[in-house]
């Protein structure tokens, strides 16, 4: 049936829905979901925003704002529905965050975060990001994510 | 007058206003200087001087800096002496000395070395290079010495050299434009500026610096040459630093392309990039510099510490 997407209905836990065509595997590596929890995911599948989209939706799992953010990176569009009784219960957009602590590992190998235990932060710089102690900065696909 | 921020760790973080606070202060300071007798300012401050990585230049002008305000030294150069070599991490380092000192100013080859000690001890923090990032008090005191030399005004400026690990010239490319300096970037395909900065000051100040490979291009357009050294140990290959190295040099014969009111300014130490038959030009104000530094890092550690 046109405009129907045939994926099954979880009772609870999380869709996550406007994820770029493609990219669902990667999220699936990113929020390492590959081997604790029952995961359906829906690649390419039509939408009328994006015209192809892809879906992820997990068991009996929320993120937290730590998941969120990083999802946020690879998928600034994405929308995360919460799911309870097979409702949706909330809808929100996932918005990149103006700072990324603790998420990414600097790419810069003479960074100080490389050599002493004192987390990382990166702040948003238009398309790239900051390191906010050695000052480089990087595109997402600088990043080792997964 | 103080500096709004506890630290000075890289010279994007500064304001156009607290450039000029820091070098109406360095007038100040050179007036002192220039009389021979500065007043005991810091009288009972003690200055750490933590240099991880060996300095001539910048640790004695720090030191002298001090000590011309009545203040006294602390510190090491290298960490062959220190804990550092026994496996201590620099945040417990730096933790210990804060108990010792008012200030510290350091080097340390790794980049972002000197934000993570300012945002681990309480005492001012002034970065005194950090790998290949910053290095805002030279870039100050450049700034300073084209101040006395040429006035702070919309002059054609060519930074030359190895652009990509000069922490000087990634400095200083946050601090000219302030004062509507027209910036040229002139060096080998390979030590070009990292795009991120060219971008990042772009936007910040509306320009963007024109890219040139060679000196001859700038010679006669420039009113300050910065000159920077190439880096030999960049170079995976010594036949490709031995073609490029050949092509950056500043001698007489160039000179005579140049405006009569040129000035060549250059962080130290330089290998062969600048013919030593320069020195007795009037282009040639890099001993200058050095001078100019004391002042500027006497202002820096008054306000910082004296809060005048």
């Amino acid at each position: 049936m046109k405009g129907e997407l045939k994926v099954t209905i979880i009772e609870n836990g999380t869709v996550i829905d406007h994820l770029p065509a493609g990219s669902a595997l990667r999220v699936v590596n990113l929020l390492d979901l590959s081997t604790k929890l029952p995961v359906i995911i829906a690649m390419n599948v039509d939408s009328p925003r994006h015209r192809k989209k892809d879906m992820v939706k997990i068991e009996d799992k929320f993120l937290s704002k730590q998941e969120t953010d990083k999802l946020s990176l690879i998928a600034p569009n994405a929308t995360i529905n919460i799911i309870k009784k097979k409702k949706v219960s909330d809808k929100r957009k996932v918005t990149p965050p103006d700072e990324v602590k603790g998420l990414l590992d600097c790419p810069n190998k003479r960074c100080i975060t490389n050599f002493e235990d004192c987390g990382t932060r990166f702040l948003k710089n238009g398309s790239n990001y900051k390191c906010y102690f050695c000052e480089s900065q990087f595109t997402i696909d600088d990043f080792n994510l997964y | 007058m103080g500096l709004k921020s506890k630290d000075v760790i890289s010279a994007a973080d500064l304001t156009k206003a607290e450039v000029e606070g820091i070098l109406k202060e360095a007038d100040v300071m050179l007036g002192y200087l220039r009389k021979k007798k500065a007043p005991d300012l810091l009288k009972g401050k003690i200055l750490a001087t933590l240099f991880f990585e060996p300095s001539t230049r910048t640790m004695l002008s720090f030191q002298s800096a001090m000590q011309r305000l009545g203040g006294s030294v602390i510190g090491f150069s290298g960490t062959e002496s220190t804990s550092v070599k026994k496996g201590e991490t620099l945040q417990d380092t730096v933790r210990n000395i804060e108990n010792y000192a008012d200030c510290i100013a350091m080097r340390n080859s790794v980049e972002g070395s000197a934000r993570l000690v300012a945002e681990t001890v309480k005492i001012p923090v002034i970065n005194g290079g950090d790998g290949a990032n910053q290095h805002p008090s030279q870039a100050l005191l450049d700034l300073f010495t084209i101040k006395q030399e040429r006035g702070l005004k919309k002059l054609k400026v060519a930074l030359c050299g190895d652009l990509k690990y000069g922490r000087t010239v990634h400095s200083l490319m946050y601090l000219m434009p302030m004062f509507g300096m027209d910036i040229s970037l002139v060096s080998p395909k390979p030590l070009r500026m990292q795009e991120y900065i060219v971008g990042d000051v772009g936007k910040r100040f509306g320009i963007r610096p024109k890219t040139y490979k060679s000196l001859e291009d700038v010679i006669s357009w420039a009113d300050v040459l910065y000159v920077t050294r190439i880096q030999r140990e960049r170079f995976p290959d010594p036949n490709e630093y031995e073609k490029v190295a050949g092509s950056y040099f500043i001698d007489k014969k160039m000179l005579e392309k140049a405006k009569d009111d040129m000035i060549i300014l250059h962080p130290l130490p330089r290998v062969d990039e600048i013919r030593p038959e320069v020195d007795d030009t009037p282009h040639a104000k890099y001993f200058e510099q050095s001078f100019y530094g004391i002042s500027v890092r006497m202002a820096l550690l008054n306000m910082l510490m004296g809060g005048k």
